[in-house]
């Protein structure tokens, strides 16, 4: 007795168990194998679907006869082709540009900020031809916005699907566009990309070179070079500057529409990390033109915020100190909230990571009265993780992502994921013992990549991380180029 | 719920070998079910299995014996199952034990439970098969139940070619 002399019907039962990898397999064994599943609906379905990436099927199409499954199947397979998908991009383990640029990936598109032009790469044309010719960015570029300007900073909110670039160069912003992402994903530019939204003119203390955030409704500019310039909230949606907050701070981060935290020096080795609430009772916004935007009066520093923490970050000893002329110091990411801190010692680096949401616990747990201003709570008590980073070089640069962390050094870089265990555990080690500065062991590393060169930029995504680099070419020149890898 | 009194029934298989059954493990098989409620007047002549061996219909009776009681799967049930199949191969512990049987005896329970209509058992076997071939290479599945490669060389290279996707998974 053996298989072969078993019923079709049998085979195709046993068959039927099998999900579309183990089909493939099976029909390549033999004519028997390949006419039995060459011959049923359900098999041509399921090794179908499977190759389209499709783990379940559409609810739409449960109700269907596998006959209309199939075909839709194929029509929505077909509609799909050009575009890429993540199993895809993932085969390219990376994808190289010989030149620099700035870009965020969203909707299947990354935008792309180069020179004096912005645009958006749809990855079929980053794919393919990787290992082959190079074409620029430039050529396989849509164009959105270009002219003499100079395009320098690019934010997006996926929740929103709200793209604001900036232009200028450092100290010289003068203008910012906004786009609704989905309709430059589509092909048609939104009308509000030719409508400047905010001018920089009536700025007296225009910023430097910017970081920023959009959450909500609000867009924040703020410094990180020189340390002192202002930091910026507007309603992005009406252009007005809602608040300035001056003085001289490392970081200005947005952690929700009525919070931000800045970071600031309070002596030598100490810095002072405080959480304001934006009184929104105070803040008056008052429905102008941009033309006369000059003449609203905006709320100064004290009025519209109120101090609700703070915890100054003491060193690890007197002769180690907070870097600071070091770029990064400070990265916080408003997505999935995390707050890191880098804080470079003499010996060795350590990073701090705070979440938002358990920030907001001890605040409103301290928080009794409204009216009462709270008494700071003490750096110590903060819910913090602090890891030492263990390498050759110090880190140079941070992107965080959700939960994840990216970190560049020692021409690589690498990403780690904090899980709620390792936060958890991490908490509780720096509570029982908050004196001792690093005593827990690193969070797990989702990912290494050697980059073989200076990391100059680094962007992580939901997917991708984008890394700028400079690395030695082919003739020992050193260029700039821009990595996108797969996490 | 007990059976009342026990009728026991008569079967005779391709080898004369015969059994004396419980007739409620019997028709766990909807052949032999089916058969018997035509039959409306005790019979003593056994019921003749021309398909099925001694040695084989043993083990089809240790399943039945083991599965006595359970309610058979009606008409309607199968449909929906086919229809919402997910894929799973699991099979029970006791059920697992009792397939683990040379391949020869895989096949010919298999061909036994389909025969005697015992859905349940024929699940079991197939799930198996299914066990036996996920994960495997092609290569390795012609090995496994020694099958001839009947392809020309063109349509091989063709039929990799077309599933080059599925390859490291």
């Amino acid at each position: 007795m053996s298989l072969q002399l078993c019923p079709p019907e049998i085979i195709a039962k046993a068959l039927g168990y099998l999900d579309g990898y183990s089909l493939a397999k099976c029909r390549q064994v033999c004519r028997f194998f390949s006419g039995i599943i060459k011959g049923g609906t359900q098999f041509q379905y399921t090794i179908e679907s499977c190759k389209a990436g499709m783990v379940d099927a559409p609810e739409t199409f449960l109700e269907l006869s596998t006959w209309e499954r199939l075909d839709k199947l194929r029509e929505f397979v077909a509609q799909r082709q050009g575009l890429v998908t993540k199993e895809q991009l993932s085969q390219d383990a990376v994808v190289t540009f010989p030149e620099s640029f700035r870009g965020v990936y969203h909707s299947g598109v990354f935008v792309v900020l180069y020179e004096n032009q912005v645009g958006v790469v749809h990855p079929t044309d980053l794919i393919g031809n990787n290992s082959k010719e190079k074409r620029a960015v430039e050529e396989r570029r849509i164009h959105i916005a270009t002219g003499d300007r100079h395009w320098n900073a690019v934010c997006v909110d996926r929740d929103q699907d709200l793209m604001i670039i900036l232009d200028g160069s450092y100290h010289n912003y003068e203008q910012g566009l906004r786009f609704d992402l989905l309709s430059i994903t589509s092909g048609a530019v939104h009308p509000l990309a030719s409508l400047p939204f905010i001018s920089w003119n009536d700025i007296p203390e225009r910023p430097g070179s910017l970081v920023y955030q959009i959450l909500e409704d609000l867009f924040v500019v703020s410094e990180y070079i020189a340390w002192k310039g202002p930091a910026l909230i507007f309603n992005w949606k009406t252009g007005h500057r809602l608040i300035e907050f001056t003085g001289e701070t490392q970081a200005f981060v947005l952690l929700n529409s009525k919070h931000f935290l800045t970071c600031t020096w309070v002596s030598k080795d100490q810095c002072e990390l405080q959480v304001h609430e934006i009184d929104t009772s105070k803040l008056v916004i008052r429905l102008s033109l941009p033309r006369i935007l000059k003449k609203r009066a905006y709320f100064k520093q004290d009025e519209p915020r109120m101090q609700l923490c703070n915890g100054a970050l003491p060193l690890p000893s007197s002769s180690s100190t907070l870097n600071r002329q070091c770029p990064y110091p400070f990265y916080a990411s408003s997505e999935d909230a995390i707050i890191a801190l880098w804080i470079q010692n003499s010996t060795s680096d350590s990073i701090t990571i705070i979440r938002h949401s358990d920030l907001f616990d001890i605040i409103h747990t301290s928080k009794s009265s409204v009216n009462v201003k709270p008494a700071p709570i003490p750096w110590g008590t903060w819910p913090q993780a602090t890891f030492l980073f263990r390498g050759q070089t110090k880190p140079r640069r941070m992107s965080a992502y959700g939960r994840r962390l990216a970190i560049a050094a020692d021409k690589e870089v690498k990403v780690v994921e904090f899980d709620n265990r390792w936060l958890k555990e991490s908490y509780a080690t720096r509570q029982a013992n908050p004196a001792s500065f690093t005593t827990v062991p690193p969070p797990s590393c989702v990912q290494r990549i050697y980059v073989g060169g200076q990391v100059n930029d680094i962007i992580l995504d939901e997917d991708f991380v984008v890394v700028v680099a400079v690395v030695m070419g082919d003739r020992g020149l050193s260029t700039d180029k821009t990595f996108i890898f797969r996490v | 719920m007990a059976a009342p009194a026990t009728q026991q029934i008569k079967i005779r298989c391709n080898d004369e070998k015969e059994f004396t059954v419980d007739r409620d493990v019997l028709e766990r098989s909807v052949l032999i079910k089916n058969m018997l409620e035509d039959v409306t007047e005790q019979q003593d002549a056994p019921i003749p299995l021309p398909n099925v061996s001694g040695p084989v219909m043993a083990k089809v009776l240790e399943y039945c014996t083991h599965h006595r009681g359970e309610p058979l799967p009606s008409a309607d049930t199968e449909q929906s199952q086919d229809e919402t199949r997910k894929r799973t191969t699991d099979i029970s512990e006791w059920d697992q034990k009792f397939i683990t049987v040379d391949q020869e005896m895989l096949f010919e329970i298999i061909l036994a439970a389909n025969y005697l209509d015992i859905k349940s058992l024929l699940d079991v076997g197939c799930k198996t098969v299914a066990n036996m071939i996920k994960g495997k290479t092609p290569e390795e599945i012609r090995k496994l139940f020694n099958i001839v490669n009947d392809f020309t060389p063109e349509e091989e290279a063709q039929i990799k070619k077309e599933n080059e996707w599925a390859e490291d998974r």
